[in-house]
């Protein structure tokens, strides 16, 4: 442990010095920005935003590196580089991975930039409400800044609708609806009618179906409650969906992505984040509305994405950093960041102003369903702890097990018994 | 008793070599030496040491806790999994990647010269793909949504099946994807090694009036033995390894578990959910139970392959 100790010491002297000699030297600062933004998903945007950023700041040379695995995969190249020593200069971490690395991963809170930035204040300020809550610890210490934000969405082949004999101006609002709607597209057209993003990493869409249902995955004191009445009703409905309609295929998140942009699946709920990207590559009219909602019960998204850390660990690349961060959450960085993905403006001013937003929006109805959804947005709560992550996963595998057609309530039981020992409880 | 004693100590002395010959003798096994220190040995002992520790491998912080993750190990159902599904690919690839690859050796001696150059490329093809590509495209097979297999089954007026997401079916679709890429190499193998067998014995054998299931059974399968030996040993290590490719992108373990082995169970423990020391207590368990098979079948190979010239 003390030579590794020493080993860091050694490689941090390093880098302070090469880094004074480069500021000597007046040789530009080089940072690497590590993210999860392939081709087909908003990979674009991040290679003209660091050009852009580069002309406004010709003395900082930004590398933008892909990291392969989606937020899981990024932190684990995250954890090795630090280990090794050379960790990127900011890296994106998922909401879900947040708690975490508060905790875990060695970084520079945002916030001890206060002093020595004059213009620090007006940048806070410049968030939509509540956003900023996403990049604080329990103390309220401002850690990271949010550059991300999805909520899930109800895309919808319009054609299939109208096939099906549905009106496409009148999307599904309750699921009660999504589910005779696709129960018309499976009898009239034989494709199936709707499909649910999965994974087994974690329980986003799960969590949002559930709090806008009255329910908690895990209640507000973080006990868990998926065995609920709420919950069960909910898993039971997707069941239904599943076993009885036949109208949601059992399949992979992967095979139901192909599936929809193929033509073959009515409806999908997902992220709004990839929306850019199925505009793109579907061959049928593509149309969103919001996520549904329980007959009259208020409508809860569990805010997707990810937030931005400092992980330099030289204070020039720290800096230069600092700098990149603003301006990848300026009005002029959201906006080349909301157009290339699907993600929604989280900096005030933006969707109505015609320097940024405004035209965009309204030649893009598709993102409207999105940005709606901006006031129901909840903040994703991961499961806490060191068991939390396979926490989620267990959650992840009872839903396999009751959509294969398993028992729900007894299922969930189970469940809820051992994530209350994962978790301590 | 002395003359004895005098022998051994000039047999010693007709063996040992010159000081200066030892030391350029270690120079040579010193770069190999080294390396596998580095990448294999030194790896080795600090996945032993992290065994008894508890770790999520940022936190500065490492508790030493004993036995317990071994202890916790032997009680998991996880892990009690992992072991079954890894038998499981391996019987799945042993019929796959196996026994069809020799039957289709046995078979090509049959064919044209033509047809069986043909055939040796077909085959062989699937094995040039990188496994990520072959998950691609058998994402696409499966497909029951309009997949390759599903059309098939729809033509035969069947409902099509949830291949990768039925708990019933996942495993078996996974390794044949292994399998679909494997198969070309261990053809390619046993065929190299049927060539390789003297015409002179097969002559032999013919003279002495052996032929078709006879000259198989006594001459020219026993005979492959030392290759077949070999691609039995591989299959073992793809029903640890190469099928983690597929089940990382495919299915990531599920559905409810059915479809992970222990080394996509040592990876997901310590860098999904960051228990390294935990995942080391599998990968040392899982080494010594292969380290046990690897003895085994060297043992049992040393009397298959007696055919073998020596």
């Amino acid at each position: 442990m003390n030579q590794r100790l020493r080993g860091w010491a050694v490689l941090g002297l390093l880098a302070l010095v090469l880094g004074a000699a480069g500021i000597a030297g007046a040789q530009p600062i080089h940072i690497e920005y590590w993210h999860i933004n392939s081709a087909t998903f908003g990979g674009a945007a991040v290679k003209e935003a660091v050009e852009r950023f580069q002309e406004l700041n010709p003395d900082i040379r930004v590398t933008d590196r892909f990291q392969q695995g989606d937020y899981g995969g990024l932190l684990n190249n995250l954890q090795a580089a630090l280990a090794a020593g050379n960790p990127p200069a900011v890296a994106q971490i998922g909401y879900n991975y947040r708690l975490f690395a508060f905790e875990q991963v060695p970084h520079v809170p945002f916030e001890s930039f206060r002093d020595s930035d004059p213009g620090y204040d007006e940048f806070i300020n410049s968030f939509v409400d509540g956003v900023l809550g996403l990049g604080q610890d329990a103390d309220g210490v401002q850690r990271a800044i949010p550059l991300a934000v999805s909520v899930p969405l109800l895309y919808y082949n319009a054609d299939l609708f109208r096939q099906a004999g549905l009106d496409p101006d009148n999307p599904p609002r309750t699921w009660e609806e999504v589910r005779q709607a696709a129960r018309q597209i499976r009898e009239r057209t034989g494709q199936y009618g709707i499909g649910i993003q999965i994974t087994s990493a974690n329980n986003w869409v799960p969590q949002s179906m559930v709090e806008s249902n009255g329910g908690w995955l895990l209640d507000p004191e973080g006990r868990v409650a998926i065995d609920s009445p709420e919950v069960i009703e909910v898993y039971k409905f997707w069941q239904d969906l599943a076993q009885r309609d036949r109208t949601l295929p059992v399949v992979t998140d992967a095979e139901q992505e192909q599936a929809f942009v193929a033509g073959r699946l009515g409806m999908y709920i997902k992220t709004s984040a990839i929306l850019q990207n199925f505009a793109q590559q579907a061959n049928f009219e593509l149309r969103t509305a919001p996520f549904p909602t329980w007959g009259d019960k208020p409508r809860r998204v569990a805010a997707g994405g990810n937030a931005l850390f400092i992980t330099a660990r030289d204070p020039g690349q720290q800096r230069a950093a600092y700098e990149f961060i603003k301006f990848l959450t300026s009005k002029e960085g959201q906006t080349i960041w909301v157009k290339g993905t699907g993600y929604l403006p989280i900096v005030q001013g933006v969707e109505d102003d015609p320097r940024y937003l405004a035209d965009f929006f309204a030649e893009n109805p598709l993102m409207r369903a999105a940005v709606a959804q901006l006031p129901d947005a909840v903040p994703w709560a991961p499961f806490p702890g060191p068991r939390g992550f396979e926490a989620e996963t267990t959650l992840a595998e009872a839903r396999e097990a009751i959509l294969n057609g398993a028992d729900v309530e007894a299922t969930l039981r189970e469940t809820a018994a051992i994530l209350r020992r994962l978790l301590g409880q | 008793m002395k003359a004895m004693t005098e022998g051994r100590a000039r047999r010693g002395r007709a063996l040992s070599l010159g000081a200066g010959e030892a030391i350029r003798g270690y120079l040579f096994i010193l770069p190999a030496v080294v390396l596998l220190g580095i990448f294999v040995y030194r790896p080795l002992l600090e996945t032993l040491r992290l065994s008894f520790y508890e770790w999520n491998m940022v936190s500065p912080t490492q508790t030493y806790v004993g036995w317990s993750n071994y202890r916790e190990m032997l009680e998991s159902p996880g892990v009690r999994r992992a072991i079954s599904n890894t038998a499981a690919y391996a019987l799945w690839l042993g019929a796959l990647v196996l026994v069809l690859p020799t039957i289709a050796t046995v078979a090509l001696t049959y064919m044209r010269t033509f047809w069986r150059r043909a055939f040796r490329v077909v085959l062989f093809l699937p094995n040039i793909i990188s496994l990520a590509t072959a998950g691609v495209i058998w994402l696409w097979i499966y497909n029951p949504i309009g997949g390759f297999l599903a059309t098939v089954w729809d033509a035969l007026g069947k409902f099509p099946v949830n291949w990768l997401s039925n708990p019933n079916t996942a495993l078996g679709a996974i390794a044949v994807i292994v399998a679909w890429k494997a198969f070309g190499y261990n053809f390619l193998l046993l065929t190299a090694g049927l060539a390789g067998v003297p015409q002179e014995v097969v002559e032999a054998a013919r003279v002495d009036g052996a032929e078709g299931w006879v000259l198989w059974r006594h001459i020219l399968l026993p005979m492959l033995g030392p290759t077949i030996v070999f691609v039995l040993s591989a299959t073992l290590v793809m029903a640890a390894e190469y099928v983690f490719t597929p089940i990382h992108m495919l299915t990531e373990g599920g559905p409810i578990n059915s479809t992970t082995n222990v080394v996509f169970e040592i990876w997901r423990q310590a860098f999904r959910w960051f228990r390294v020391g935990y995942s080391s207590a599998i990968a040392i368990c899982v080494f010594l139970l292969f380290l046990v098979i690897t003895t085994v079948q060297m043992l049992v190979s040393e009397r298959v392959v007696s055919y073998e010239e020596r």
